[in-house]
């Protein structure tokens, strides 16, 4: 029988097996991150695939090999295993079924190389929302599949230990840092089904030649609905950490644990039916809908709202701990020199702009302007590539050395990587808004565009400049978790560092028991799945039109 | 990591107010208005489509 310990030492084996994902997570990043700046310098004109020709074929696989690695490889490897660690830390106990979870880890580790093994040969050029009628090799579509079922069963090794931990702590408010990622991962459970009936029931089909055509559109609802909550399963872990172990990393305590439970109930309950505000352009999507889903995306801001009170509390709460005085003298107050730190704040500030162009682009008519142009790749540049991955990188500063027992290597350069990564995001994704404000379109090589026009140059410009100080900021990342992570400097009995998790300013076990309970909130957003979908959902089925050939 | 960018001190945690956080949430607001207008002016900007 697992007892649960009062102070929980992760083994050895524990800390391997999370470093394993981490090395994989970092390994995506590392390849997919070459690529970006390929993007962003053939903007101005300068075109380097013709130099790589012989490897990769065009602007169009880099750009699907930059979307795959980047936004689903490195952040879902990278999730799964500092989900593992929180959940072992926060209910201070082991996995109940450590074996089910290798067995997803590996599941997950096949699915990669087997979605690699197209992507690299030019037959899965379809961009990492692989909307058809765009085809590719059946491998992609069975390697996609098995990362997300892997990262399913690594799920129900969450849920099986947290189900072990109730049964021995009846009444007992749940750890923080482990409920936030048990919600983290329900949502990706519930939003990853959209993507499986699309694979498993069309693509899948259609590529391995059984059925002879697909029905785009419910392909695209199908991925949307998935889609939109899977900006949440990247972001959630990121907030894991703003809510639950940043202000320890300050100096302070988290403000309110209840608004930081009732943020992550309402991400669950709010983030799935919202897809069709990626669709506000489809034909084929009635208009009333559109508006259910906008008004159901400008709910997602309220907990989103709440998330900025809270964790800007609880910082403010440290840095007035550390002698801050006045309006906003706290923030100078804060560690800014502590890398992990300095780049999670980064990447909460740059977020708020992230947030403000979000609500643009949730507005029915106001999204008509930005629509599928650039401002979009500026907009997720902002969330995923810096909120989630600048976040990321800051808890990679504290994690690779807590896992490997190795001295963070130069802790000043990585004080100065967030920075870079911060300054080159500010200069790329000003940019990329800019130009969509101005009508450039995403996804297309403008270097080569023959209908540029004169006053897009110097903002073309600068997306190229900002592309190459962020690729900078990503080497510097990966060569100091290489050097880390293989470093033979370990850290003395007094200096090892210990999982930040903070203590709430109340005892949670104050916090109102409804904020506790699973069962109300999954009902409830599974209602809220069935009204904001179904009826919408059932029509296009019930016309389904399985006509269109693939390319 | 220790950092000296600030060093503890005495400091009652039960009357802490978030009057900077406050002020943070209400920049956030206005900056969101504005930037949500100009967009929207934008829009209007262009006209109708027939």
């Amino acid at each position: 029988m697992l007892i649960t310990e009062p102070t929980y030492q992760v083994t050895k084996e524990e800390k391997r097996f999370i470093g394993l994902h981490l090395f994989f997570a970092i390994l995506a990043l590392s390849i997919g991150s070459l690529f970006g700046p390929l993007q962003a310098f053939q903007y101005s004109g300068l075109d380097l695939y013709p130099y790589i020709e012989p490897i990769f074929k065009s602007y169009y696989q880099g750009l699907t090999l930059h979307g795959v690695l980047n936004a689903l490889v490195w952040t879902t490897f990278f999730i799964t295993g500092f989900l593992t660690l929180t959940i072992i830390k926060g209910l201070k106990r082991p996995l109940v079924y450590p074996t089910l979870n290798k067995v997803g880890f590996w599941t997950m580790v096949v699915g990669l190389v087997t979605t690699a093994i197209p992507l690299l040969l030019d037959e899965a050029t379809v961009l990492y929302t692989f909307y058809p009628p765009l085809q590719a090799s059946s491998l992609f579509y069975v390697g996609l599949t098995l990362v997300v079922v892997g990262s399913w069963i690594e799920g129900y090794g969450f849920f099986f230990t947290y189900r072990a931990w109730r049964k021995e702590n009846p009444g007992v408010r749940t750890p923080f840092v482990s409920f936030a990622a048990l919600i983290t991962m329900a949502l990706w459970q519930g939003a990853t089904l959209g993507v499986a009936v699309e694979i498993l029931t069309m693509l899948l089909p259609w590529s391995l030649g059984w059925i002879d055509g697909v029905d785009p559109e419910l392909a695209r609802t199908y991925f949307w609905f998935t889609g939109h909550p899977l900006v949440y399963f990247w972001l959630l872990p990121a907030y894991l950490s703003w809510y639950g172990m940043l202000p320890k990393q300050a100096g302070g305590k988290l403000f309110s644990d209840s608004l930081a439970r009732l943020a992550f109930w309402l991400f669950l309950l709010l983030s799935i039916p919202v897809g069709f505000h990626h669709q506000f352009t489809d034909p084929g999507i009635p208009q009333g809908w559109k508006y259910i889903h906008a008004a159901l995306t400008y709910g997602v801001a309220f907990p989103s709202l709440l998330t900025l009170f809270t964790v800007v509390a609880s910082l403010e709460l440290a840095g007035r701990k550390r002698g801050g005085k006045g309006l906003f003298g706290w923030v100078r107050a804060l560690p800014w020199g502590d890398p992990s730190v300095s780049a999670q704040l980064l990447a909460g500030i740059l977020f708020i702009f992230g947030g403000i162009g979000g609500i643009t682009n949730a507005s029915y008519n106001v999204n008509l302007v930005v629509h599928n142009t650039a401002w979009i790749v500026g907009h997720f540049h902002l969330t995923v590539a810096t909120a989630v991955t600048l976040s990321f990188m800051g808890i990679s500063y504290w994690l690779v050395p807590y896992l490997t027992g190795n001295r963070l290597w130069k802790p000043k350069w990585a004080v100065a990587q967030g920075w870079i990564w911060f300054v080159g995001m500010i200069i790329f994704s000003n940019a990329m808004h800019v130009l969509g404000l101005l009508g450039a379109p995403r996804r297309t090589p403008l270097g080569s565009a023959p209908y540029v026009p004169e006053e897009w140059s110097g903002h073309l410009f600068r997306v190229s400049f900002g592309g190459a100080i962020l690729l900078v900021g990503v080497i510097l990342y990966v060569v100091i978790m290489v050097r880390t992570a293989w470093s033979k400097d370990k850290l003395g009995p007094d200096e090892q560092v210990e999982v930040p998790i903070a203590e709430a300013l109340h005892d949670p076990q104050r916090t109102p028991a409804f904020l506790d309970r699973w069962r109300p909130w999954l009902i409830a957003t599974v209602a809220l799945i069935l009204i904001g979908y179904g009826p919408q959902l059932l029509d296009m089925l019930l016309n389904i039109q399985l006509t269109s050939p693939g390319f | 990591m220790a950092d000296n960018a600030g060093s503890p001190v005495e400091f009652d945690e039960s009357t802490f107010k978030p009057t900077g956080t406050v002020a943070v949430v209400a920049l956030f607001v206005v900056v969101l208005a504005l930037l949500w207008l100009s967009i929207y002016l934008i829009l209007i900007a262009r006209g109708v489509t027939t």
